[in-house]
């Protein structure tokens, strides 16, 4: 299947001290791809560079094949943008935007911008910058989310919203997803999100791509031991930390056909969180 | 014609919004026109500095007209400055060409009506009238709206976004300053080799050469909006709005 982004040894430097890159990245249609990384990794940079707001020093970005930072500007039609950083709509209230924005997008849907607007309880008659920053992201979202692009990237969509909220935005997001073509790229620094929405994770660590992983495939593919004995210093196969008589090892089958051979005994085995199994990635180090 | 089209449609919420302030630069500019209607017999017979600053100041500088604080051209980032305008737009499925046209309306807007209106009234209400026929005139308005869009184009260029050390607030400082000295510089070195100012000369050239100053005020805004499209069209494909 064609992807629907597609991004080719992308590379940045930003300011003299950031560098991003090289990204590698394919977004098949009908995934959600959760970005993560730690504070400061350029997932907001590599959003707006897929967005053209930021130019690549290398490496190409192509949108249902159209090249991003080409002639051709049509691919802004097949992707909706929520910035983490809204700038621009203080003097506008929600009605207004709406006016502004929903005739630029083909496939707007009405039905779901107010849906979206009763749920979250956003007053469209109110200034922008007189909104909680709460209710600004709820309104930026239900802004966003019914353009119906086939593109949807969403930076930090839930940062300063409430629980019950959050929860709402997840269900209609698989709501919005059952149409079956469209994709989600969402950065969030949030567990909930990552675990209930994404198929995919596309991790990187201070502008450095980690991997792209799919999510079952990651969980599987982390265990955690309980070893009877003491151990000795000797590595173990496929070992990634260590505590006491505790491992973690992210090649399960190497891991305990060692301990087997070995004739070492384990009490417990059990599987890793994804939590943990992110901040071993982003840590980059033992835990 | 259809991205102009678009290019109106964006902009008439900003407008909207934007027109206390357009008022107040319709004010402002008319202001300006009445001082020049007092003034200009006297200028023509004795040649104040003064006029020909406020003539320049109303065609040169119209990139000093305050704008409402949201859709202003100011500080984004760390030395990046552009309009909110910009930055909302460019997050939107708009093409560059549109952006650039909705500048340019938003601009035009602030600037033509009321200039062309100011330059009819001067010569309505002055000797003007008796100085210059009809086709002079046209000349003499084509000549300072043609330096108006050369100049006043800098506005939607500056609002696409500018990045270095002359956006800090100690940068333009220093251009302003050097930009002040340069046009009092300018204004005093004429007054003092002809013995009358700018404006009296635009007028004396006007009635001479009627068509030939109209022709090249009309090439020179073609240049102008030709040259400024396509700086502003590289500045949207190159400038990063991190």
């Amino acid at each position: 299947m064609e992807p629907l982004l597609y991004i080719a040894d992308l590379e940045k430097q930003v300011m003299d001290d950031f560098h991003l890159g090289p990204i590698n990245l394919k977004l098949e249609p009908g995934t959600i791809t959760a970005l993560i990384g730690n504070n400061g990794s350029g997932k907001s940079t590599l959003l707006k560079t897929i967005m053209n707001l930021v130019k690549p020093d290398h490496g190409n970005i192509k949108i249902d094949n159209m090249f991003v930072h080409g002639e051709n500007e049509n691919w802004k039609r097949l992707v909706a943008y929520q910035p983490q950083t809204i700038i621009g709509w203080d003097a506008f209230t929600g009605e207004m935007l709406k006016k502004l924005i929903a005739p630029l997008y083909p496939d707007w849907d009405e039905a779901l911008f107010q849906k979206m607007v009763e749920l979250f309880e956003v007053p469209l008659g109110k200034k922008f910058a007189k909104l909680s920053q709460g209710v600004q992201q709820k309104l930026n979202l239900a802004l966003t989310i019914p353009r119906n692009a086939p593109l949807l990237i969403l930076d930090e969509p839930t940062s300063f919203m409430d629980i019950p909220s959050k929860k709402l935005l997840i269900d209609l997001l698989v709501e919005w997803m059952e149409s079956g073509n469209r994709s989600i790229l969402i950065a969030s620094h949030q567990i909930d999100d990552i675990k209930k929405l994404s198929d995919y994770l596309f991790v990187l660590h201070n502008g450095k791509m980690l991997g792209h992983f799919e999510k079952e495939e990651l969980t599987s593919t982390y265990a955690r031991y309980w070893l009877r004995d003491s151990l000795s210093d000797t590595r173990i196969p496929g070992e990634v930390t260590r505590e006491d008589r505790m491992i973690i090892s992210d090649n399960p089958m190497e891991t305990e056909a060692y301990l087997e051979a070995k004739g070492i005994q384990w009490s417990n085995r059990s599987s890793l969180e994804l939590d943990d199994i992110i901040t071993i990635l982003l840590n980059n180090k033992k835990m | 014609m259809n991205n102009w089209r678009y290019a109106f449609e964006i902009t008439k919420l900003e407008l909207q919004k934007s027109i206390y302030n357009i008022l107040l630069a319709y004010l402002v500019t008319g202001l300006f026109m009445a001082v020049f209607i007092t003034q200009l017999p006297s200028y023509l017979e004795e040649g104040t500095a003064f006029i020909d600053f406020l003539f320049l100041t109303v065609f040169g500088l119209s990139p000093l007209i305050p704008k409402p604080k949201s859709f202003e051209t100011q500080h984004i980032n760390y030395r990046f400055i552009a309009s909110p305008m910009v930055v909302m737009q460019q997050h939107l499925a708009l093409n560059h060409d549109t952006i650039i046209k909705s500048r340019l309306i938003i601009h035009s807007i602030y600037t033509f009506p009321v200039q062309l209106i100011g330059l009819i009234a001067i010569y309505f209400a002055t000797p003007l009238f008796s100085i210059l026929s009809v086709g002079s005139f046209i000349s003499f308005v084509a000549m300072w709206l043609s330096l108006s869009f050369l100049s006043g184009y800098l506005v939607p260029r500056l609002s696409l976004g500018v990045r270095g050390f002359w956006v800090s607030n100690s940068g333009l400082s220093i251009i302003l300053i050097i930009l002040c000295v340069l046009l009092f510089f300018f204004i005093i070195m004429v007054h003092s080799l002809s013995g009358h100012g700018i404006v009296y000369w635009s007028i004396m050239i006007a009635k001479e050469l009627p068509i030939l100053v109209t022709g090249v005020s009309i090439i020179l805004i073609m240049i102008s909006y030709i040259l400024w499209n396509s700086k502003m069209k590289k500045v949207l494909n190159t400038i990063s709005y991190s």
